[in-house]
């Protein structure tokens, strides 16, 4: 919202420059965004009278001017179409800058000579009109200095209001604020009733079919106006605060909202239907052509303002176009209500039209208030357009205004702030707000809250009113953290920095990526945790396409910025991330997981002087992944073959534990590869770090370290080629023998000189004892018994 | 008996001229051979012991032991000397240009928004703050009427939100993890709220369709404004730099009352105003305020009973500013050249 400096000073005294201003109403809560000086550095312009004009003889679009300033006369050539005599105007003389840097020199033009130059108010740097030059109004003493002339220079404010002020979206309401800042009186508008035949038998109609949507409908009825533009001061003043002057009855309801806070609106009465008033609610599908020309279709739940047949305003958000008002005009009905909140917020929404009207009822205006302001624009109206009578109020108040109290108490309001306020203080700060005091009982005061405020509702927000006076600055700051409170330990949190360690130290980067996805990725990699052909869950107002659903996967957007990194020619990537899928359980209901997704291409490390890089392979890839298991403390699980579409058949893997599936790992299908613009080699992972959550033991466990050497024995068997190392394992796991402390894989080998079909192994065990030095007959012959039990078990034999 | 020891102190004296001139480690060898091997020299002077007195056999032994002893150090001298030698010229040998590069052994990153979300973590944690979570996935009630936003309150407004379903919808902000710790526990509760929000905004430099946010409160007996402001001037120094300065304004928020919105003096230009902080020494990093009695009910609390404060930040912005970074899409392109820095 914005707010004139110069027009503020009519309201209150401010004993501040614009910039300590800004300062101060920002600390008061009205958050100050922007200052914009208007009409600064304006040295020899003076206000000038046109008192003869004359054809330039050599330009018809030329005339020559004769402007009186004080004692002085110029003569100027002047091109404005809208020049006349009797005219002030602004006159800008020998040595003046404008904004846009030209100098105004004296010159001849086209052989007349030209001391100055009259001015339009986009010349001047006062606003955008450029189509002629700017006529003052009789407030203007030729003559004076123009820049000294009041309404000229000034600030606009630009203010951040929060949507619980309402009573601030005004000149008078931000007048009040620093009246309440400084102690200075708050000066409300004055105004008298006009010399103006006041018709006590005009009347109008007036039905409210709904109270609870609109509690009070007034109006007046001023007859015999003549519309024309503005004076200077009156479009002056709106269109310093970004309004656009389009007649005097117009004109005076803008100025009105802006000076005090209340949305009106004209109607041509000769174009009333009845002529009466009816608020209703539309019905389905009636149609109204709004002021914007916008044919707009209603329904049931929106308000309407209506004559005998139509709708003609959405009630407190646009007017209608059948019944505005125009130059034409002669009767006006001059409309103030109290509308619903939620009802205006309601159709502003469905139709997508905010209005100054609606911006303000929708936040709550002052149902007392709203009848004064109401009485100022009639007022104004028929003073300014000349008008032949004027009706008394029409009213239908159908539904009272309440008046409403808070009771509070003055020591519960010391200690939620946290100072030791006195009751006096107390009281003295609330008096200051105005707000009424009706009763006293020791610390409980009860209040009357003025209708304006139509935020405060609770003692806390009395709180916030004495805070905000006395100062947030001036609030001291309490030692934090005094008392004791039982502390939860969270193993998530716990797991997730010591993985962001542990794969830091591996060399890996931690990525996060946006969790809203294009719906088709799901459709390429979809989700190994939800049934198949299971669809995303979307959200209903997506941004674009590409933020559509909510990821089911980690994986698309790691090897999204696999392909981003590589396209940069990133040589060693090695990426993870931790974070929420959605796991979809039915179209519009997910689970969330927790999950780390892992992700390899191309070399290990970046190549060097050295010699070639070492590449990522499936074998490394598994090793790492062990590894980081490994340091978590989790052995429990086993790995098998997996098929997923998006992932290289033979070379891809699930993780798991009995029933539960822990997590897929291994290369990216080669098409899919090429599809992405990453290596072939590209490996991925991605597991349910919450089972990891579960599972993992950072405790650690000690057990003593042994005391006798160990001795090893190797085993070298020949197997079929189609036993998976998984099944050895399990057979070598099943006669273990107990003087076994380990053993381990050594050489894998196929080719000549074995067999076709088969393969060769080699592997070497670990003996020892925990209680003497083994010796060697004694490993040779457990090593021996133990062999001869495997050889069998597999059908295999020894090399 | 003068015989053999003349016949020593010749072999004493070649000895040592021989292990003298000697020029090699094979020299020394073959010396070692010919001297105290099996049929060396010395070896064969314990042979000729037969041939004397017994009485002047000890005298005679002795002598052949210390002369053993002598051509063994000597020996062994020479051999050290030797190989010092030859270790010296090895280590000449495999001098290493060690101005070149070494071998890449990289190490990763942390993502830049996870090191200020933790860092923001850490602070709360030592002043006794557990953490919790919740969804994203959010019913309305928790993310709105819970906190005191009920439908059509231009409030709304101030977040532009996703809908998943009727009554769903992906969290504007972590606030709803108030409402849903305070169902869980009794007072006294202090708490804070890391998590990922979402805001139905457009995506350019400024801003992005989600972002991390921490929500903290405190619900005790006498939980103050005062308090509020303590721990917000504490975060602001723990994080910003201890000379950093806090500036509080009322606000307005919904769920708390009174509001506030806290700027911490600009920690770019110390204050001194510069571009980032528009010119005005202050950037604003936080809102907060006393937890609305409307919300401690709706959490199950009694508002005559209990008071709280609550404060919520965005992680992003914060991170934005701390490193002068200007555009938030850099945060979730993850080009590791970005990350690299961090």
């Amino acid at each position: 919202m914005k707010i004139s400096y110069s027009w503020l000073q009519e309201f209150v005294d401010v004993p501040y420059t614009p910039e300590v201003l800004a300062d101060k109403l920002t600390l008061l809560g009205l958050e100050v965004a922007s200052l914009t000086p208007i009409g600064k550095n304006l040295s020899n312009v003076v206000v000038g009278e046109v008192i003869d004009l004359k054809p330039h003889p050599q330009a018809d679009k030329l005339k020559v001017c004769t402007v009186a300033a004080g004692a002085k006369k110029y003569n100027v050539v002047c091109g404005a179409p809208n020049v006349a005599v009797g005219q002030r105007v602004p006159l800008a003389l020998e040595g003046c800058v404008l904004p846009d840097g030209m100098e105004i020199k004296k010159t001849e033009i086209r052989g007349v000579g030209s001391q100055g130059m009259i001015c339009s108010q986009k010349e001047l740097g006062l606003g955008d009109d450029a189509a002629g030059i700017m006529v003052l109004g009789e407030s203007f003493e030729p003559g004076t200095d123009f820049n000294s002339a009041k309404g000229i220079t000034d600030c606009i404010f630009e203010i951040e209001l929060t949507p619980n002020r309402p009573d601030c979206l005004s000149m008078t309401g931000i007048a009040r604020e620093v009246s309440i800042l400084t102690g200075n009186v708050l000066r409300y508008p004055v105004y008298s009733k006009p010399e103006v035949l006041e018709k006590q038998d005009d009347n109008i109609s007036i039905t409210i079919k709904d109270p609870s949507l609109c509690e009070n409908y007034s109006a007046y009825i001023i007859r015999g106006i003549n519309v024309s533009p503005s004076p200077f001061w009156l479009a002056n003043k709106i269109e310093k605060l970004g309004m656009r002057s389009i007649n005097t009855v117009v004109d005076v309801t803008n100025f009105v909202l802006l000076e005090m806070g209340h949305p009106l609106h004209a109607f041509d009465l000769n174009k009333l239907k009845g002529p009466q008033i009816i608020v209703r609610r539309a019905l389905q599908c009636e149609k109204i052509i709004t002021l914007d020309s916008k044919e707009r279709i209603l329904d049931k739940s929106m308000l309407v303002i209506a004559d005998s047949d139509d709708p003609v305003a959405v009630a407190g958000v646009m007017g209608g176009a059948s019944s505005e008002v125009s130059v034409e005009t002669t009767d006006i009905l001059l409309e103030g209500a109290y509308f619903n909140p939620v009802s205006i917020r309601k159709t502003a929404k469905s139709l997508g039209l905010s209005t100054e009207a609606s911006h303000r009822f929708e936040r709550g205006t002052d149902r007392v208030g709203f009848q004064k302001a109401l009485q100022r624009a009639a007022y104004l109206i028929a003073e300014l357009c000349g008008a032949s009578s004027i009706s008394p109020l029409i009213e239908n108040n159908a539904l009272p205004a309440e008046e409403k109290f808070i009771v509070c108490n003055t020591k519960k309001i010391s200690s939620l702030i946290g100072v030791e306020l006195s009751h006096d203080e107390i009281v003295a700060f609330i008096e200051k707000l105005g707000i009424d005091i009706v009763q006293r009982n020791h610390e409980n005061l009860k209040l009357s809250i003025p209708s304006y405020r139509v935020d405060i509702a609770i003692e806390e927000d009395i709180v916030e009113e004495i805070a905000r006076l006395y100062g947030y600055d001036k609030i001291p700051m309490a030692r934090p953290g005094s008392t004791y409170v039982e502390c939860e330990v969270n193993k998530k949190l716990i797991y997730s920095r010591f993985t962001r360690d542990v794969l830091v130290g591996a060399g890996f980067y931690e990525t996060l990526t946006c969790s809203l996805v294009s719906e088709s990725v799901n459709k390429r990699i979809p989700c190994w945790l939800s049934e198949p052909n299971m669809p995303p869950v979307c959200v209903q107002n997506p941004i674009s396409e590409m933020q559509k659903a909510l990821q089911a996967s980690l994986i698309p957007n790691l090897l999204d910025v696999v392909a981003v990194n590589v396209k940069h020619k990133a040589e060693a990537v090695k990426l993870f991330e931790l974070g929420n899928i959605f796991v979809p359980v039915s179209p519009m209901q997910a689970h969330e997981k927790y999950m780390l997704c892992i992700a390899v291409a191309g070399n290990i490390e970046p190549a060097s002087w050295h010699g070639s890089a070492e590449l990522w392979d499936f074998y490394k890839f598994k090793g790492f992944l062990v590894g980081y298991l490994d340091i978590l403390d989790i052995k429990s699980y086993m790995v098998d073959r997996v098929t997923l579409e998006y992932l290289h058949q033979g070379r891809s893997a699930k993780l798991y534990d009995g029933d539960t599936f822990i997590g897929i790992f291994g290369q990216i299908h080669p098409s899919v590869a090429i599809d992405l613009g990453v290596p072939e080699n590209t490996f991925i992972a991605e597991l349910d770090a919450q089972f990891l959550i579960d599972k993992m033991n950072l405790r650690g466990a000690y057990s003593p370290l042994p005391k006798y050497p160990a001795v090893e024995r190797d085993l070298a068997i020949v197997v079929d080629r189609q036993i998976n190392f998984q099944q050895i394992a399990e057979t070598l796991a099943m006669f273990e023998p107990p003087l076994m402390e380990d053993w381990k894989l050594v050489s894998l080998y196929e080719g000549d000189p074995i067999p076709e079909g088969k393969k060769s192994l080699s592997l070497r065990m670990r003996y020892r004892s925990a209680d003497s030095t083994l010796k060697d007959e004694e490993a040779d012959s457990v090593h021996n018994d133990y062999a001869a039990q495997v050889v069998r078990k597999l059908g295999c034999e020894l090399r | 008996m003068f015989e053999i020891k003349s016949q020593i102190s010749k072999i004493k004296v070649d000895a040592e001229s021989l292990i003298r001139s000697c020029e090699n480690k094979n020299e020394i060898e073959q010396l070692r051979v010919r001297f105290l091997g099996k049929k060396g020299v010395v070896t064969a002077l314990y042979k000729n012991l037969k041939d004397i007195t017994p009485e002047q056999r000890p005298e005679v032994g002795d002598l052949i032991n210390t002369l053993k002893d002598e051509v063994a150090r000597e020996l062994d001298c020479k051999q050290s000397f030797f190989l010092r030698e030859s270790l010296r010229s090895r280590l000449v040998e495999e001098e290493l240009d060690v101005t070149l590069p070494g071998k890449p052994v990289t190490l990763g990153r942390i993502h830049p928004i996870t090191k200020v979300l933790q860092r923001v973590i850490d602070i709360f944690q030592a002043l006794g703050f557990s953490v919790a979570e919740g969804p994203e996935i959010e019913k309305e009630y928790y993310n709105f009427d819970a906190l005191n936003i009920p439908s059509h309150h231009p409030a709304r407004d101030m977040q532009d939100t996703f809908f998943i379903d009727v009554g769903t919808l992906l969290r504007t902000h972590t606030s709803p993890v108030q409402i849903r710790v305070m169902e869980n526990r009794k007072p006294p509760v202090r708490v804070i709220a890391p998590g990922r929000v979402y805001r139905n905004e457009a995506i350019n430099a400024r801003s992005y369709c989600l972002f991390h946010q921490v929500e903290g409160f405190y619900v005790d007996k006498h939980v103050t404004f005062a308090d509020l402001k303590g721990i917000l001037g504490h975060f602001s120094r723990e994080m910003f730099g201890a000379k950093t300065a806090i500036r509080i304004r009322p606000s307005y928020f919904p769920f708390t009352e009174p509001s506030l919105e806290c700027d911490v003096s600009c920690f770019l230009c110390s204050a001194k105003g510069c571009r980032v902080c528009k010119y005005t020494g202050w950037l604003e990093i936080l809102g907060a305020g006393m937890i609305h009695p409307a919300v401690l009910k709706a959490g199950g609390f009694d508002p005559d009973e209990v008071q709280g404060y609550a404060f919520g930040m965005g992680i992003e912005r914060t991170a934005l500013l701390l490193y002068g970074i200007n555009d938030i899409r850099l945060f979730f392109e993850n080009d590791m050249r970005f990350l690299s820095q961090f």
